[in-house]
Formats: C-alpha cells, structure tokens, sequence
C-alpha cells in the first residue's frame, strides 16, 4: 500500500512537532525513519495509525484520504516500543485478540494463532502471562499480533529498543525476512543507525519535524544533506571553512580555533560555492587515509594522537597541525606502516569524498 | 540539632514512638471491643428476632445494594470520561465529585432535603407526577447513592487512569471499537479498583446515616435503616438494639477491610 503524507503539522500546546512535513512510502518498502529522540517520529506513525489527528495536512493511503477513518478501520499493525501487550491475557489471546475484534470463528482463530505460534516459536508460552515472558518473547508476541490479521502496512515504534544485543540482531534479522517475504509496507521508527543500515530500503532523517532528507542508505551515509545529518550518522571530521578561489581551483580554508599553521583543502570544482562562502567541510572517517609518502592535493604531514582499538578496526586519532581528524583502519595497514603513537605520518584527504554545506555561522 | 538527637537517642526515640502507637491502637480496640463485652451472644440472638432489627438490616442490605447497582450503572461511564477524556473541566468536575466525600453528610442531607421536598427545586416537579422520595425508601437510596458513589468513581477512574495510553492505542489498532476496548481491555485492567470500589460503595451506603436521617427520616420500620435504628434506639435508652445492629455493622466492616486488603491490596 503506498502512504502519502502530504503537508503534515502537528502542535502539542505551543510545541510544534511537526511542520508541513511530506512523506512518500512506496507498496512493499521498508522505510526507516531516523532522528534524534523527541523529534516527532512516533508522532508521524501515530498519525498514520490514526491514533493522533494532524492539525493540517492529510494522510493519504492508494490515493484515499485516511484522515477522518478511526483506527480500528485502518488495517494497520502497530508495534509500541514498550510492546503494549495486554496483562491480563496470556500469549494465545494476546494473539488471538484482533481475529476476535474482527468477529472471526473460533475454530478459524485457533487454526491461525496456533500457525503463528509455530512461525514465531512460541508454542511452549501459549498459556504464559506477559509478566512471565523475556523482553525478545514479549516481542515476538507483539510482533505475531499484530501480523495475524494481514494488515496492509506494519508500524515500528523502536521495537528493539529494550532488547540486549544477541535479542537485537535476532529480532532484526526476523523483521527483515518477515518483510522480505509478506512484502508489507513497513515504516520504522528508530535513533539507530545499525537497525536502519540492516533494514532499510530507504531512510529519512527527521529533525525539528521536518524530513531533511530521504533516500537509500549510501545516499544518506556518504551524501548527507546537512551538517545535523552528517554529525548525526556519526561522521566525526566536521571542520568549519570559508572558500577561496585560486587558479580556478575551489580551496577550503579551515577556520578553527585548534589549528596552528594554516589548512587549505581543495574540493571538487563542481562545487559551486562562492568566493569568501562559509562552509562545513565533512569526511567519512574511512575515507581518510593515511599514507607513506606525500599525495600532490590534500595530503598533509601530521602525527598520531592514539590508536583506539575498536574489534576489527582500529580508530585513530590523528593530528594535523593542531587539527584532531579520525580515521578507520585495519590491523593490516597498521602493520603494513608500523603506525604507533606519536609517529610521523602522511594524511591524505581525498578531494572526492569531502562533503560541502554552506553555513552561516560567524568563523 | 533534631537529627543528631535523633541517633544519638535512638533507642529512646523509638521506645517514645512505639508508645504513642501501642497507645493508639489500644485506643480504637478498647473502643470496638467494648461493643462486643457489652452484650452476651443470647442476648445478641435475641435482638436479631426482633421486627426492628430484623427490617432495619433488610432495608440497608436492599437499599445499600439498589445504590450499588446504581452507582455501576452510572459511575463507570463517568470514571471513563474522567479518566480518558480531553475535557478542559475535568479538574472542576473532579473537585465536585470530593465535595460529598468531603462535607458533613448532614449537610448534604439539608442539600437533598431541600432540593427535594415538596416546595424544592425538583421537588416540586416531582410531586407534580406523584413521586415522592422525601421519608420514603427512594429518599434512603438517593441520600446512600449522593454519598457513596463518588468513592466508586474515583476509584476506577484511577484504574483506568493507570492503563499505558499504548494498551488503549493497541486495542485500537487491533481493529477493537472503543465499547470492545471498554468491555474487554479497561474493565478486567481495572477490575481490582472496581471491585473495591463496589466493596467501599457498598460499605459506604450501608454505614450512612447523617444525610439518611435528614432525608428519609428517622420512622421505624419504614425508614430505619441500621444505622436510624442504632441511633433512634440508643437515644431511646434501648441499647440492647442499637448494641446487636452495631456488632453485625462492625463485624461486616471488618471483613470487607480484610478482603479488600488480602485480595486487592
């Protein structure tokens, strides 16, 4: 089912959460919407659901405007956070509950719950309370609930975010074939960007209730839009500049405080930016690469602050000319040039991954 | 100053509190208890084959039980609506279900008396179709109900306060209607509150007297409830009466506390 959300506000007394946001999801894809806590992400899916009403706008699903169809009449699954079973009945009626609000036979409820049991191996906590079940099981129950009354789209509200990490991977790995296999609409709300990268077929990033952009995941990670997204997907060099024009060149000038000596970078000439602009000046700490022996553009003599051993990585925190800049490397390079604390060493800035924001901050 | 006096002097502080309280306790015993040394148990059987005694406990279990009856009928809806609801005067409303909790029921008894009787606001009107509730049975139901039933409706309207708004939105989402939600997510939640607000409603109608007395009277064998005749007999000098009505009232005090504290608590 495609999902249209065309031009939705949203005030909670004076708060706004949400300001003339618009928001396409394709029949079958699995959406994720990434953003910071408290930026209005369960707000758009309760819209949805229509447990929430918009001030404005309208939600509108295969071209229907939804806005005025209570909940009930929706056919949405709904997945809270916080699972939201209910206490007093146990796993078979919990599951059971939206066939019985549906006035389906009992012999036919018996016949689905128990297939559903099965698919979601709960078999053995048929007649267990939730108060009796783990964080992962209570999540499967949720899960099984609210996938057994076929629902045309599957709302996630941070699912995993009271699992421990073995439950996390499980679940998500579950949720992905699940999908996968019903091909359901699914949109999924989370602050997490593992559970984005596994799941996504496409992301938006919400802030201050707005989309800030959407896209597939190498779109967002290697080609975020803003410096809040960057910063928010953990790209850790971020560097205020101002650009300089020479020999037709586009150089970044970097403006900050820590540096001793001056630092030019020079970006890719399809850049448009204007002489003496105000930029942020972002790279993938993979993408910056350390190296024997001077490169002719970008390539900067610097040191190594420390090496932070990371599993399969190795983090290392360089310097280069006051300026702290990370990098991702691998025990391989490390051995291949010896790289040790305080080491001389070449970092090299490829042209073609720096990304470029205007700003407006005073430098 | 107090603090440190306090650690210094603990054993004495607590010798002190502990008592005060063994004192106090001691205090509402004796009080009950010479209830019970006050009459042999023949005496006791005696009093419950006299007619009095005998109408006066029939008329309060019909009455206190007719209130309950009422005060389901129309206290879950309004527990629902001050639970759940956005109304912008449901602080107001809720100061006004506390006021019959909170005054004398004396005074609410002036309050129906007046409101009712025969120059009253509805009195009036009533009298106009020939119904009259001042000295009568329905006076007792309507004195009981005006007193007891806010108990019930605070209540539940705290057990369904206490839902997560994510169960109601659940059960919305699963395709259940907001009666279906009612009846089968709110009620059985929220039943320990509602059993225990039908126990303290039901306790509450069967121990009224003040706005009782003032609204049915006080005629025997017609508008006596126990706690009329208690008070009707004891100022008659009759205490034997008044003593056996008041052992069954404690003794059923007594085990509503006890079950509501063993099962609900």
């Amino acid at each position: 089912m495609n999902i249209l959300l065309k031009e939705i506000s949203k005030k909670f007394g004076s708060q706004i959460i949400l300001k003339d946001l618009t928001l396409e999801i394709k029949a079958g894809e699995f959406h994720v919407l990434l953003g910071p806590s408290g930026e209005g992400k369960t707000t758009i899916l309760k819209i949805i659901a229509g447990l929430i009403s918009p001030d404005k706008g309208q939600v509108i699903f295969n071209n229907i405007v939804m806005n005025k169809i209570p909940p009930q009449k929706r056919k949405i699954g709904f997945l809270f956070q916080d699972f939201a079973l209910f206490p007093h009945l146990n796993v078979y009626e919990n599951i059971a509950f939206p066939l019985k609000t549906r006035g389906i036979r009992k012999t036919k409820i018996k016949k689905l719950v128990d297939k559903y049991l099965t698919l979601f191996k709960l078999n053995k906590h048929k007649y267990k309370y939730p108060h009796q079940l783990s964080g992962g099981e209570k999540q499967k129950v949720a899960l099984a609930r609210a996938l057994i009354f076929s629902p045309k789209v599957l709302l996630l509200d941070e699912p995993l975010s009271h699992l421990d990490a073995w439950q996390r991977d499980e679940l998500r790995k579950e949720l992905k074939q699940i999908q996968t296999s019903t091909k359901i609409t699914t949109i999924y709300v989370t602050h997490d960007q593992s559970d984005a990268i596994e799941l996504a077929d496409k992301i938006s990033i919400i802030h201050k209730g707005r989309i800030e952009q959407t896209g597939k995941i190498e779109e967002i990670f290697y080609h975020p839009k803003s410096k809040f997204i960057a910063s928010f997907i953990g790209i850790k060099n971020i560097f205020k500049g101002k650009v300089l024009k020479y020999n037709h060149k586009n150089i970044v000038k970097i403006y900050e405080k820590c540096l001793t000596k001056e630092l030019n970078l020079i970006i890719n000439t399809y850049n448009s930016f204007e002489k003496g602009q105000k930029v942020y000046l972002c790279i993938h700490p993979e993408n910056v690469l350390i190296e024997k022996q001077a490169k002719d553009e970008n390539c900067f003599r610097g040191h190594i602050r420390e090496l932070i051993n990371q599993g399969p990585i190795i983090c290392a925190i360089l310097d280069i000319n006051g300026l702290k800049v990370y990098s991702f490397i691998t025990k391989e390079k490390q051995n291949e040039l010896k790289l040790e604390k305080n080491r001389s060493i070449w970092v090299y800035l490829p042209k073609e991954h720096l990304i470029i924001y205007n700003h407006t901050i005073d430098i | 100053m107090f603090h440190v006096f306090v650690k210094k002097n603990k054993n004495f502080f607590e010798l002190i509190l502990y008592t005060i309280s063994i004192l106090f306790f001691l205090f509402i015993f004796t009080v009950l208890f010479s209830l019970f040394i006050s009459t042999s148990f023949i005496e006791f059987l005696n009093q419950l084959n006299s007619p009095l005694v005998i109408y006066s406990i029939f008329i309060s279990l019909e009455t206190s039980l007719i209130v309950v009856i009422i005060t389901l009928i129309i206290g879950l809806p309004v527990s629902y609506i001050l639970a759940l609801s956005n109304l912008k005067f449901k602080k107001l409303l809720d100061t006004l279900l506390d006021l019959p909790i909170i005054i004398p029921p004396l005074v609410s008894g002036l309050a129906l008396l007046v409101l009712l009787s025969a120059n009253g606001l509805l009195g009036k009107l009533l009298y106009d179709w020939n119904i009259k509730i001042i000295f009568t049975k329905k006076g007792i139901i309507i004195a009981q109900l005006f007193v007891a039933s806010p108990f019930f409706i605070k209540m539940v309207k705290e057990g369904i306060s206490k839902i997560p708004k994510d169960i109601l939105d659940a059960s919305s989402t699963l395709g259940a209607s907001p009666s279906y939600t009612f009846f089968y997510i709110i009620i059985p939640m929220a039943r320990k509150e509602l059993i225990s607000g039908i126990i303290m409603t039901w306790a509450r109608a069967l121990g009224e007297f003040g706005a009782t007395a003032m609204v049915a009277g006080c005629i025997p064998q017609k508008t006596s409830t126990m706690t009329i005749t208690i008070y009707t007999q004891a100022m008659s000098g009759d205490l034997s009466s008044s003593i056996a009505l008041a052992l069954i009232l404690i003794t059923l005090s007594s085990l509503i506390i006890l079950i509501i504290k063993s099962k609900f608590s």
